[in-house]
């Protein structure tokens, strides 16, 4: 059993249930609407994004449901990711955005986890200079701030 | 200035090898002849020299040539301190690109840029490097940033023009110009919620360092409560996982306390609490730091609604009438979970019965080393809030480290259920002076003695951490410890149910004693630590071993150090059934090769775990298992990486201890490591790398 999707630039796919239904959007949308032969539009994801979502969400078809863990918001590992997903995820830093968003919007957990998982390992144990470097950002502190923030974050950045 | 001057050391020496290539023999000789030769204001001569004779090698394509001359230049460069050149980066940037090495290109070209904001071919080999690796996006953002940067009359810009085409070109053949300015920031880029959910990942340390970044990042992490709701300063390690799972070895301790993070100081703890504001989730002092009033004065400022645990260790300032400050007022004492005061000198029976009052669904309590608290005052405190004395608590986990009332809760735990709840109870005792508070141990053990019965103190006990209780060294010493040990016995802690069980240093336990436990509680163990203990024999096993035909042993992590009773043949029999073993700790036994080749068979079989840690450092292996066994392993983790099947966990050994194994030689270690490279493991051995 398959269904459509269609993406933002008028691209359709066809994907198995089990594929599509990984993202509770869709799985949602399926509930309540029926089965239906129309594709289903996805109006925030464009084609190439789609595209690599399918790919993810194909890869783990057959995944268990992930368990509602009791401490889910403590800080994570940073090398548990697995070696598929990591080369999965190696992409463009603007791809990568994308993808956050689409799996945002799409409410697929896992991904958005992997997303944000991914960013946070671009951030850790860097200093705030290499961060701006990496992510191309603007200092726009005045001296003033500068002086104020580096006393407060002075046992931090020492070591 | 370190990797220089190693640097330079591995060069020096090169002259004498009379099978180098022969023109690049007379270049380096001329070269160190230069270096003795070289006066401070004839250094930056030799490096441009250097650099010169690199850029002749880099046009006759002989990459790794040129990239020696460069990587000399810099050093020297470094080494005198001069003032650094971008040129230099960019050239040895170009050549990495060349030889493919993308990483060390990129970080070279990024430099260059650091030294140069104007550096055009750091820009061009940036764009180039992140095109190679399929980043188009990245490579276009690169070179937008070098052409607003760079002055247009220098020689690359036209270079930059040009690659910025044909990346263009390639990104959508069609469109004629520019294409959106991509953004990069990813607060800018991502909605609030999606920019905390990654800000979350990060621990309180980093967050503080990602407040200087920008405006927008300071201003999102500074209103964003929920960011600091869990004061953590550390993130969790493939080390501190390792010690969790063998705390009997002490090596991966001081690994521990060398990486493990220096005190919290007062003020940073201060801001966080600050920063959460109502949703505090955990009011956690890490150890080492020193809390002062005037912190905790602010973390009773407000009112924190969410505040599930209060972890407090080895802090004097925490006594009774803060703690009623804290369950009284300002928090939800419903909500709250877990307490745990370890070694605050100041918590006392008063303490006890403010939080048996106030939390009386308390879930996990920790007073290891609070001696001013009573057991009887324990029991009599958490009476007043249960139905009737025959009630239980909904206490699960019981922490009572270093506690001179140890005997008593098993005592009084005979008669009473209070904490018949509990599935987890820690009594190590780790600080010797405890045993001498021990007193009038005589008694209670005459009255178990008489009231002998069939009941099971603890009848959901799975984790029972009874470190150092059988420590023969005070045992020599004192009549209370031998006390103890009967004491102990005779509650029939260990039973059936019981998936955990750590007994480090148990030197004095007895045969019996170890019959009794292991045979009834072994099928369900998985983790198994009794170290030194020396009337562990072979026979235990073999019959524990012969008693449990059918079945292998869920063991995960198996602690048997220093138990030298056991053979080789024991070890074999027991280790044969255990086949989902992860984490092993065999020093100091007579495991031998057979042992070793146990692992080896289970490496190689996929469908099992798969051993990750194995300390296993007895003087009867030979190179050959070592060499065996490493094989094994590289071929699982190949095989893992190649299988396009589904991967949940990324396995791989992490550590391989074979530190006294006086018959591995040089040779095998050499092996050892070369196989165990690609999957980084630590493999402790006595010859040095």
């Amino acid at each position: 059993m398959s269904v459509k999707l269609s993406s933002s630039d008028g691209r359709e796919f066809e994907v198995n249930m089990k594929v599509a239904t990984q993202s509770a959007l869709i799985k949602n949308l399926l509930y309540d609407l029926g089965e239906t032969d129309e594709a289903i539009p996805l109006p925030n994801v464009n084609g190439n994004v789609l595209e690599k979502i399918i790919e993810y969400c194909t890869h783990h078809m057959d995944d268990p449901p992930a368990l509602n863990e009791e401490y889910d918001d403590l800080p994570k590992r940073s090398d548990d990711i697995e070696p598929w997903d990591e080369k999965f995820i190696d992409v463009d830093q603007e791809l990568l955005f994308e993808i956050l968003l689409a799996s945002n919007y799409m409410d697929i957990k896992p991904l958005l986890d992997l997303g944000c998982k991914t960013v946070a390992n671009m951030i850790r144990n860097k200093s705030a200079e290499e961060i701006r470097k990496m992510f191309n950002i603007e200092e726009d502190f005045t001296e003033e701030e500068k002086e104020q923030i580096r006393r407060e974050n002075e046992w931090a950045e020492d070591r | 200035m370190f990797i220089a001057a190693g640097k330079k050391r591995k060069f020096a020496p090169d002259t004498r090898f009379a099978s180098e290539h022969t023109l690049l023999r007379r270049q380096r000789s001329d070269v160190v002849g230069a270096m003795s030769l070289v006066s401070p204001s004839d250094t930056k001569e030799t490096i441009n020299r250097w650099y010169i004779i690199g850029m002749e090698n880099f046009r006759e394509r002989q990459y790794r040539t040129a990239l020696d001359y460069y990587n000399r230049a810099i050093a020297l460069s470094m080494n005198e301190g001069l003032c650094r050149d971008a040129r230099l980066y960019e050239a040895r940037s170009h050549v990495l690109y060349k030889l493919r090495e993308f990483v060390r290109a990129m970080d070279d070209a990024k430099e260059a840029i650091v030294i140069d904001a104007g550096s055009t071919a750091g820009y061009t080999h940036m764009a180039g490097i992140l095109a190679a690796t399929g980043k188009l996006y990245d490579a276009l953002a690169v070179l937008e940033q070098g052409l607003c940067r760079a002055d247009r009359q220098s020689t690359g810009y036209p270079h930059m023009l040009t690659l910025r085409a044909s990346l263009m070109k390639q990104l959508d053949p069609t469109a004629k110009l520019p294409v959106r300015v991509v953004e990069t920031d990813p607060v800018v880029r991502l909605p609030a919620d999606l920019a905390i959910l990654v800000l979350r990942e990060l621990n309180t340390r980093t967050l503080i360092l990602c407040r200087a970044v920008s405006k927008r990042w300071l201003a999102l992490i500074d209103n964003t409560p929920v960011l600091w709701s869990r004061v953590c300063f550390s993130y969790p390690t493939a080390v501190s996982r390792l010690a969790q799972q063998l705390p009997a070895y002490t090596k991966v301790q001081k690994w521990i306390i060398k990486n493990s993070s220096d005190r919290v100081p007062d003020k940073i703890l201060r801001f966080a609490f600050k920063k959460a504001q109502g949703s505090l989730v955990t009011a956690f002092v890490p150890e080492k730091s020193v809390v002062s009033t005037k912190t905790l004065d602010l973390l009773l400022a407000q009112n924190r609604p969410c505040l599930k645990q209060i972890d407090v260790s080895s802090t004097a300032a925490i006594n009774s009438s803060l703690v009623e400050r804290m369950l009284g007022g300002w928090c939800m004492p419903t909500s709250i979970s877990t307490i745990r005061f370890p070694y605050c000198t100041n918590v006392d029976n008063n303490t006890v019965s403010i939080i048996a009052r106030c939390v009386p669904r308390l879930r996990i309590l920790d007073i290891s080393g609070c001696a001013q608290v009573r057991v009887k005052h324990l029991f009599k405190a958490w009476s007043s809030v249960l139905a009737d004395a025959y009630d239980s608590t909904s206490i699960e986990e019981l922490y009572m480290n270093d506690h001179p009332g140890i005997p008593d809760l098993l005592v009084y735990s005979t008669r009473h259920c209070h904490f018949a709840n509990v599935k987890t109870l820690h009594i190590a005792i780790q600080d010797q002076r405890v045993f001498s508070m021990f007193s009038g141990l005589a008694p209670l053990v005459e009255y178990l003695r008489r009231n002998q019965n069939s009941r099971t103190l603890f009848p959901r006990l799975t984790d029972l951490n009874m470190n150092g209780i059988w420590d023969a060294t005070v045992a020599s010493q004192r009549f209370e410890s031998t006390l103890l040990h009967s004491l102990v016995f005779q509650c029939r802690l260990v039973a059936e149910g019981l998936s955990r069980l750590s007994a480090v240093d148990s030197s004095a336990i007895s045969r019996t004693q170890l019959v009794e436990s292991l045979q009834r509680c072994l099928p369900t163990m998985q983790h198994l630590h009794i170290t030194r203990a020396a009337n562990f024999d072979t026979q235990i096993l073999l019959d524990i071993v012969a008693r449990h035909q059918q079945l292998y042993f869920p063991l995960v992590s198996l602690d048997l150090s220093g138990c030298v009773g056991i053979t080789a043949q024991g070890i074999y029999a027991f280790i044969s059934r255990c086949r989902s073993l992860v984490y092993a700790n065999l020093s100091q036994t007579a495991a031998n090769n057979t042992v070793m080749n146990i692992f080896t068979e289970n490496i190689s079989t996929l469908s099992l775990p798969g051993l990750e840690a194995l300390v296993i450092d007895t003087t009867d292996i030979s190179g050959a298992a070592v060499r065996d066994f490493a094989a094994a392993c590289a071929k699982r983790y190949n095989s893992r990486l190649r299988s396009e099947t589904h991967v949940k966990r990324v396995w791989r050994l992490q550590l391989l201890d074979i530190d006294n194994c006086t018959k591995v030689g040089s040779d095998a270690v050499a092996v050892v490591r070369e196989l165990l490279s690609p999957m980084s493991t630590q493999v402790l051995a006595a010859i040095p790398e």
